[in-house]
């Protein structure tokens, strides 16, 4: 149903994955046996209804929640038989993260929250990777700047330039654009992918913009916990319309859709 | 308006536990400081009250030598509604057994068994002239039981005769008889000062007392009573009886008192001390509730900052300033009233478990069973804990007056900080600048002016120090973040990512850690205080006692009448070879008599001798207060004037020597002097000086423990040891306990205070939930986080611990200066094992306050960080 590069391995795959919250009657299935690979140095927007297990699935891709069955791997490394240290250290190494609220730390300046993966990691900055980073994102004016001193599109510039400080091998972003302004949110999009064309990084997003995961490499639907399909180089009038076909199914198993 | 309140205190009442801690503990101090004062009490009226046995009134005379009359007694027999009166004669003689022999405190038996207060342990009381019934204690001393006869004995005159042996004795009684143990008598209870240690049958008590010595007895040597029991007849009006008896006494030769009255006077003379007691208790446990007071303040403005968002938005949809304000200020008396009932249960708890021990320690107090809850006891520690509750959330209420309606449409970060005002800076400035010379110059006065009764300048000096130290607390926002701040940096640079966050986090919010800190600082002050007061105290004394004790120790030779007092070789031996001697100098002693120019003789006298050389290598100062040949220092009791002249003569052989009252010692001779006089000369006594780091403490207890076992062996006495090191350690215990018993009731405040620590640091956990889980997604590990958390709350009570000691150091130094100054010899003393120690207990109780926020910012999963409020 998904599409397998036979050349690479992928960056991120996902094999029978089910996430149970609760039990007994109460049980939600928010994922109900996901199979999903996603190619490295492309960028890919989940997308599906609320509800439907984007964020679910991301959190068990990137090690942050431990799945109920089921196997994550990430490049090479099986992520769900991990401990909660090894995880830590894998996130640390190999994975970044861009939040809908930020979630940079309000004591540090801009400069110091861009590079605490670096010091978690004990590892010293690479100065060129920082200044094409600060150079690519615009930060440059703005890196003595405390969080509550910049506004919301360069909280979240500092944040992609954080998520990208120590070369993690995928980026998740969860709603990157949730907290923006239209104007801000096109240009953090449009970062994300230039760091994947310019700076050949893996992004993974999750939207329920369409406009927004017209910005991606490819859109990968989910809808009640099970993949709906994929649309490649999807256009915001594609992503709506698999969204529609979604929708007017109403089936846990739907087609592929053709960008 | 409630209804929010009550929700508020349903949802996050959890926040308000360690506020609630707080307040408990300080109205827990101040309900056992209450209840234990008037335990006290209580126990002191049973006890005396006891020595009354079932009497109502009490006749005591005016006349103390002849007591009550017969005539007295029986006219007060004779007034309506007095059932029986009887005397309380008291006379004290001395009862043996073989060697043995004991001093009794006896009573004669009352007139009527219903006013016999005697507290029979076994036996019975006396029927007759042959019999006594012992106290318990005295039946031990001389080793008696129920059934044995013992000697009952006065003696006219007291001292020793000498027999026709040339020895003295003791003179012969006169009058002994001897009678049969037939009861025991309980230890008398606590407070009961006036307890017997004996009961007689009046008859015997009349021909001791007959033949005692005269203090005991009048001129018709008959024994009196100073007081009498009266027992009223069933029904009989108290009152009219009293002023009947009132009224029989004109010539005011008696008093007469309700046993009631008598009791609360005899009460009242002790409680003045246990007043004074429980006033002092009470300030501490004000200490520990400003210190809660801070606490509370401080988690209040916590959680109206983080409620900001939904006051506003009770603004937005209506709700007055003063709705807001009185919502927090019902929440704080919810809380208060909750907590300060806590503490008052706790208290009550306290004071009934002590009730419990004290029956099992064997004092013979006699305690009450239960805690009696009067309303005093009940209602002040409710009311002080509400209202300072009430009082420290006053401000935090009215910052959230001032969280604008507009505010619900930002996000929380945006919430403008409130600005520290300039008038609190100028205030503080005055305050903490102005009290500190104040005190400093009361200091000065103090020192310069070597005042005798320094207690007004103490009192002023207490003032001003209590207004600095005030101003110092109010001013703190201005230099606790810095100091924060300067240890941050240390704690980023050894601490890796975690200190570094830490440091960060630790001033973020300036008040907040202002506050935290503070509240330690107070205890850290206190504390420190003390230390440094009783170490100067110890230094200084140390520095008096080298003057008028100029060996470490000295050991004497065990004393007699008859010969020179004598170190036997073995003793000497022991000396020399015990473990940190340095040098141990042979006294040398030989008898003779001493003419004053009076004409006085002092026959027998010792003189004492060694050579100043040696002297001068175990003398503090140096011996140079050893006399010049021809002179020597008179006892003062010799009554002889400086430069008067003194003969010194042995066997036959007469020098004279001049008084010199600056020479060391009594009747010591330069040696020259000393060897002129024939005699033999024995080693009297040897001057040691110890080994540096030697504890004298310890020297001295295993010296006295060798020379212990020497007599068991050998049968010598043995002899004294004393000196500097021993009279320090005396002293050096009343210094050690004072201090213990004050850091002992610190201890309450500097508990709140890192509750206080722990408080804060799970508010800001819970408050920064969203930054500790991105912290965790983007590599943090748990232990580090944990680390962080450590690391802050060891900053913060370090903080409050440095600031405590540097400026609680300054406040003992001003204080013992204050204190000790007049006397000179002022050894300003740092205690750098304590200072360590509060240190130390900073940096643990830091750890220890980081445990449970840890707990809860580790269970924060990582996942949480993208979570959308
Ligand atoms: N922590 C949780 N506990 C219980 N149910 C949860 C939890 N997180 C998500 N769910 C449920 O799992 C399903 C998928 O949620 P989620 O992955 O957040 O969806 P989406 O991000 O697509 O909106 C939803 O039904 C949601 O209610
Ligand atoms: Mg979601």
């Amino acid at each position: 149903m998904t599409q397998l590069d036979t050349t690479t391995v992928p960056a991120a795959r996902a094999r029978q994955l089910t996430k149970v919250y609760g039990e007994g009657a109460a049980a939600v299935h928010a994922l109900a046996g996901v199979d999903v690979d996603f190619a490295a140095g492309a960028f890919t927007a989940i997308m599906g209804p609320s509800g439907s297990g984007k964020s679910t699935l991301m959190h068990l891709l990137a090690g942050l929640d431990s799945a109920t069955s089921g196997t994550v791997h990430l490049g090479e490394t099986e992520l769900t038989r991990l401990g909660d240290d090894a995880l830590t250290l894998l996130r640390r190494e190999r994975i970044g993260f861009v939040f809908q609220s930020f979630n940079l730390l309000p004591m540090f300046t801009a400069e110091q929250n861009i590079t605490l993966p670096l010091e978690l990691a004990g590892a010293a900055p690479d100065r060129a990777w920082f200044d094409t980073l600060v150079d690519t994102l615009a930060l440059r004016e703005r890196l003595t700047h405390r969080p509550g001193e910049l506004s919301g599109g360069q909280q979240q510039r500092v944040a992609i330039a954080r998520a990208l400080i120590a070369r993690p091998e995928v980026v998740f972003a969860d709603e990157p654009t949730g907290n923006l302004d239209s104007r801000s949110g096109a240009e953090v999009l449009s970062f994300l992918r230039r760091s994947v064309r310019e700076l050949g990084r893996t992004v993974i997003m999750v939207t329920h913009d369409p406009a927004a995961a017209a910005y991606a490499d490819r859109v990968v639907l989910i809808a009640d916990g099970r993949i709906a399909g994929t649309i490649e180089d999807p256009t915001p009038e594609s992503v709506l319309a698999g969204l529609d076909a979604l929708r007017t199914l109403e089936s846990p198993v739907a087609p592929a859709v053709a960008g | 308006m409630r209804g929010f309140v009550l929700a508020q205190l349903r949802r996050g009442g959890g926040r308000l536990v360690a506020a609630g801690i707080a307040i408990a503990l300080g109205s827990a101090f101040v309900a056992a400081a209450l209840l234990g004062s008037q335990i006290v009490k209580t126990t002191a009226y049973n006890a005396v009250s006891a020595g009354y046995a079932k009497a109502d009134l009490l006749l005591e005379t005016t006349q103390w030598e002849s007591g009550l009359t017969s005539d007295q007694l029986a006219a007060a027999a004779a007034v309506d509604g007095v059932e029986a009166v009887s005397p309380i004669y008291q006379l004290s003689f001395i009862v043996s057994k073989d060697a043995a022999s004991d001093y009794v405190w006896a009573r004669s038996a009352a007139s009527d068994p219903r006013l016999e207060s005697a507290d029979l342990d076994s036996g019975r009381l006396p029927a007759d002239a042959s019999e006594i019934t012992l106290g318990i204690a005295s039946a031990k001393r001389l080793g008696v039981q129920l059934g044995d006869e013992v000697v009952a004995a006065t003696f006219a005159d007291t001292g020793f005769v000498e027999a026709d042996d040339g020895l003295t004795e003791p003179v012969a009684a006169s009058y002994q008889a001897t009678v049969e143990v037939v009861g025991l008598l309980a230890e008398p209870a606590g407070f009961n000062f006036d307890a017997p240690t004996a009961m007689v049958v009046h008859e015997l008590a009349l021909n001791i007392a007959a033949n005692g010595p005269v203090e005991h007895t009048t001129d018709s040597s008959e024994l009196t009573a100073d007081r009498a029991l009266v027992l009223l007849e069933p029904g009989a009006d108290i009152h009219t009886v009293h002023a009947e008896l009132d009224a029989m006494r004109p010539d005011q030769l008696f008093t007469a008192s309700t046993v009631e009255e008598v009791a609360h006077e005899t009460v009242r003379m002790f409680s003045g001390d246990a007043d004074i007691l429980t006033a002092f208790v009470l300030a501490f446990a004000g200490i520990a509730l400003v210190v809660a007071a801070i606490v509370i303040s401080n988690t209040f403005q916590v959680l109206v900052a983080q409620r900001a968002q939904l006051l506003a938005l009770l603004r937005c949809v209506g709700a007055t300033r003063r709705q807001v304000r009185g919502s927090v200020m019902l929440e704080a008396s919810v809380v208060g009233l909750v907590a300060s009932a806590v503490g008052l249960g706790i208290g009550i708890l306290l004071a009934q478990a002590a009730l419990w021990i004290v029956p099992t320690l064997d004092l013979a107090v006699p305690v009450p069973s239960t805690v009696a809850l009067t309303p005093a006891v009940v209602v002040w520690p409710l009311a002080t804990g509400t209202l300072v509750t009430v009082l420290a959330a006053l401000a935090p209420a009215r910052i959230a007056t001032r969280v604008a309606p507009l505010a619900a449409l930002r996000p929380i970060e945006l919430v403008p900080v409130r600005k520290i005002g300039r008038t609190r800076l100028v205030l503080a400035l005055l305050a903490a600048v102005g009290g500190g010379l104040a005190l400093a110059a009361v200091t000065w006065l103090a020192v310069a002016t070597e005042l005798s009764d320094p207690t007004a300048l103490v009192a002023l000096g207490i003032l001003a120090g209590a207004v600095s130290f005030t101003g110092i607390l109010v001013g703190a926002v201005y230099f606790v973040p810095g100091v924060a701040r300067l240890l941050g940096s240390v704690a980023a640079r050894l601490g890796g990512v975690p200190g570094k966050i830490a440091a960060a986090n630790s001033v973020r919010n300036p008040r907040r850690t202002t506050a935290t800190a503070s509240a330690l600082l107070i205890g850290a002050t206190l504390v420190t205080m003390m230390a440094t007061g009783a170490a100067t105290a110890r230094d200084s004394l140390a520095t008096l006692m080298d003057d008028s004790y100029p060996v470490d120790v000295a050991v004497r030779g065990a004393w007699s009448d008859t010969t020179t007092p004598t170190l036997t070789a073995a003793q000497q031996a022991a000396v020399e070879q015990a473990d940190g001697v340095a040098k141990a100098v042979p006294v040398r002693g030989k008898l003779a008599d001493v003419t004053a120019p009076d004409g006085g003789v002092w026959s027998g006298s010792v003189i004492t001798t060694a050579p100043a050389t040696e002297l001068a290598a175990v003398m503090r100062n140096g011996a140079s207060n050893v006399p010049e040949v021809g002179t020597t220092a008179a006892p003062v009791w010799f009554d002889v004037e400086d430069g008067g002249t003194l003969q010194l003569t042995a066997e036959g052989t007469t020098i004279e020597l001049t008084n010199d009252p600056s020479a060391m010692g009594q009747l010591w001779l330069a040696e020259e002097d000393f060897d002129a006089l024939p005699g033999p000369a024995e080693v009297t006594a040897m001057w040691v000086s110890l080994e540096p780091g030697v504890d004298a403490r310890e020297f001295t207890v295993t010296l006295r423990d060798t020379f212990t076992e020497l007599s068991a062996t050998l049968g010598d006495a043995p002899p004294e040891v004393s000196g500097a090191a021993v009279e320090r350690a005396g002293y050096e215990q009343v210094i050690d306990t004072l201090l213990a018993i004050l850091v002992g009731l610190l201890g309450v405040a500097v508990i709140i205070a890192l509750v206080g620590v722990a408080n804060t640091l799970s508010l800001s956990v819970l408050e920064r939930r969203r930054e500790s889980a991105t912290l965790r997604a983007i590599g943090l590990r748990r232990a580090q986080l944990r680390e962080m958390l450590a690391v802050e709350g060891v900053l913060i009570a370090l903080v409050g611990a440095v600031l405590g000691v540097v400026l609680g150091l300054g406040y003992g130094w001003l204080g013992s200066a204050l204190l000790l100054g007049g006397s000179g010899g002022l050894t300003l003393a740092v205690p750098w094992r304590d200072l360590g120690l509060i240190l130390a207990i900073a940096v643990a109780a830091g750890l220890l306050a980081s445990v449970l926020p840890s707990r809860t910012a580790t269970r924060t999963p990582p996942v949480a960080a993208l979570a959308v409020d």
